[in-house]
């Protein structure tokens, strides 16, 4: 009986001692990417872009025969667009081995998941939130910021104001951190640049009935009206503003509007509308021209900006690990900070003193382009127009 | 002003038009349906999905039709099975069938936006007191002063609308009456169901469409509902009316409370008159 105990005993051990060293070696031979993001609410959208643009660059890379001898994994999880939530869901990702993250919509989900980066020891790839916290108070080695800043779009919207004979400017955006920052940005520039802001408008997240909001815009006499809307707000607005004409006779520009997704989901109605963004599929790099043309291969019809920012971060991150030769999240972060990265927009620097991706901004217009609309490039800001200084609240400790 | 006023009615006529859906389905079965909402979205994206075939007013009628059917089914297969169960038991199964019929809108659809935008003659705005005013959002209005006035005529002109009523108060007496209850029923929630659909087809080119574009505009209508009074009609057309101009008015004067005011509405009449505006029948 005893030596049947030792005897089982012994299995048991020799059976969980080979369950972790396999373990350990498919751990050791991938790359463990956990995508967090919203695939439900409001931003749900944009979620589903994120998770079609992360798993479009992993099966990618996972077609070319991985990376510097890994392969490429993805797990991925709703955090419901609530820091809560997010933090809830990477916990279990990190747990389960997925310490590289990417793939938060807000801002505040970013910024949340940063606090908690060096207790899960993983990493984070922020590619679609805007806040100037994000490289401010939260900055972190282990955190990456692939889009431009709320300042730095803000640096975008300055060169377009000053070439418009218009003084009246109102403002309509979403009440929350990035319509609250950017909204008070805008102002201060408008107050810069010699413009009257005749109204500032918040609406609350997931709004559905614009009509009192559209109104009161119009009685304000402004010449031109700034959206600072995303998701389904920036297209019930737009679709609503059609009804009564809106557009016509006044300048509307948008923050972070002209996307391919918001443009087909509002018919012709977003026809002339202007704005800056940071993608366009008609943007004519080599590297963005191969990227849309497999994309339109896979999919039937072109990428859209959220798209093309998740596929940029799995990018950066597989760059990472091809510098560094290895899969550990440390090395990587320690490899990409600083470096020169290849993207769709040519190589661009991620600044060593707050990991921010410095990158240039367009300003344009949606227009028809072979029968379909899209956002046209009118202006190219470079990335040394667009770049802000290093923020200084932000303290780079060690990683 | 006026303009705002209007704007509180047409949003105000979009809860007339799903509320009364409600208010009919809790008068007949004593359910409050929380797979409205999800009735609400399918019939927008059914709207969509048959308006490049059938046109925007041929659309508008397949998504009730087809909600109708939805509602029999469900009158069928769910509530009349279950009518001696406690009503605790019937909310979580149809808050149960919320989440199955939003997730298979996302499984045919997708999670894109989607917009379908109104009848070409009813695209750009009108003059309405020296200011341009959007004409589908008339359109919406008239389509919930038709469709209340219809719901009461099917109420009180027509023998099957007087044996819902009668079912409404007693469906034991209705039914020893020799009157046939479950017909009455399956009609009842079939209509009920089909006007959630006519909303959502009615909503959609003036919302996005999403899976969960339901979510937030049937929690305004359960409001409705309360402060109304559960099962009544006329309350609901009151309640849907103030909360609409509540919600116009709230945006201008008193931007950063629009979301809480509805609630405060509703917990004001509750604590004035807990059976809401007009009591709790179908009248």
């Amino acid at each position: 009986m005893t030596i049947s105990r030792q005897l089982a005993f012994g299995l048991a051990a020799g059976l969980a001692a080979a369950c972790a060293l396999l373990a350990s070696a498919s751990f050791a031979d991938e790359v463990k990417i956990g995508l967090v993001s919203t695939q439900t609410g409001t931003f749900a959208a944009n979620g589903a872009e994120m998770l079609r643009g992360t798993q479009f660059a992993v099966d990618e890379a996972n077609a070319a025969g991985g990376i510097a001898g890994f392969t490429v994994s993805l797990a991925t999880a709703d955090d419901e667009g609530t820091p809560e939530g997010a933090r809830r869901v990477a916990e279990r990702l990190t747990l389960d081995g997925y310490r590289i993250l990417t793939g938060p919509v807000f801002s505040s989900v970013v910024l949340a998941l940063a606090n908690q980066l060096s207790r899960w020891d993983a990493i984070l790839f922020s590619g679609l939130a805007k806040s100037d916290r994000i490289t401010g108070e939260a900055c972190s080695p282990r955190l990456f910021h692939l889009l431009p800043s709320d300042s730095m779009d803000m640096a975008a919207f300055r060169p377009w104001l000053k070439t418009r004979p218009e003084k009246k400017i109102a403002i309509i955006a979403a009440d929350f951190a990035w319509g609250q920052d950017s909204s008070a940005a805008l102002k201060t520039i408008a107050a810069e640049e010699g413009r009257n802001v005749v109204a500032t408008i918040l609406t609350p997240l997931g709004n559905k009935d614009f009509g009192p909001y559209i109104q009161q815009l119009s009685a304000s006499g402004a010449q031109i009206v700034v959206t600072i809307l995303g998701g389904q707000d920036a297209i019930n607005f737009v679709n609503q503003a059609a009804g009564y004409a809106f557009s016509t006779g006044r300048v509307v520009a948008g923050i972070a509007l002209l996307t391919q997704p918001t443009i087909d989901a509002t018919g012709s109605n977003m026809r002339g509308y202007q704005g800056e963004f940071d993608y366009a599929p008609t943007i004519e790099t080599p590297e963005n021209v191969a990227f849309t043309q497999s994309w339109m291969q896979k999919f039937g019809k072109l990428p859209s900006r959220n798209e093309a920012e998740a596929y940029l971060a799995v990018k950066i991150i597989l760059h990472g690990v091809r510098l560094s030769g290895s899969n550990d999240p440390k090395a990587i972060a320690k490899a990409l900070s600083g470096a020169d990265v290849p993207t769709l927009l040519g190589t661009l620097k991620l600044r060593k003193a707050d990991n921010q991706l410095l990158r240039p901004e367009w300003f344009g217009e949606v227009q028809s382009v072979g029968g379909a609309l899209r956002p046209v490039p009118q202006a190219e800001y470079a990335p040394e127009v667009i770049e802000r200084p290093v923020s200084p609240a932000c303290k780079m400790r060690s990683l | 002003m006026i303009i705002q006023l209007l704007n509180g009615l047409v949003y105000g006529g979009l809860l007339v038009i799903l509320s009364s859906g409600l208010v009919l389905i809790f008068g007949l079965r004593q359910v409050v349906n929380f797979a409205h909402g999800a009735f609400y979205t399918l019939g927008a994206y059914v709207a969509l999905s048959v308006s490049a075939f059938v046109g925007f007013w041929g659309a508008l009628a397949a998504a009730f039709v087809a909600l109708s059917v939805v509602g029999i089914a469900l009158d069928r297969f769910c509530f009349r099975p279950l009518q001696n169960r406690p009503h605790a038991v019937v909310l979580i199964i149809t808050f149960g069938l919320f989440l199955i019929v939003t997730d298979l809108v996302q499984l045919v659809w997708g999670r894109e936006s989607y917009s379908l935008l109104p009848p070409p003659d009813f695209t750009g705005p009108v003059d309405v007191f020296g200011t341009p005013y959007p004409v589908y959002r008339l359109v919406v209005l008239a389509l919930a002063v038709v469709a209340a006035v219809a719901l009461q005529a099917w109420l009180r002109l027509t023998r099957i609308g007087l044996h819902a009523r009668a079912a409404a108060t007693d469906i034991v007496a209705t039914g020893i009456q020799g009157v046939n209850t479950d017909r009455v029923g399956a009609l009842v929630v079939g209509v009920g169901c089909g006007l959630a659909g006519l909303a959502g087809a009615a909503a959609a080119p003036l919302l996005a469409l999403t899976p969960s574009m339901g979510d937030a505009i049937i929690i305004d209508s359960f409001v409705v509902m309360v402060i109304g009074g559960l099962g009544s009609f006329g309350g609901s057309i009151v309640a849907a009316a103030l909360l609409g101009q509540i919600q116009a008015f709230g945006a201008v004067y008193m931007p950063s409370l629009t979301t809480l005011l509805p609630f405060v509405l509703m917990a004001a009449v509750l604590v004035i008159r807990p059976t809401g505006l007009a009591g709790a029948r179908i009248s």
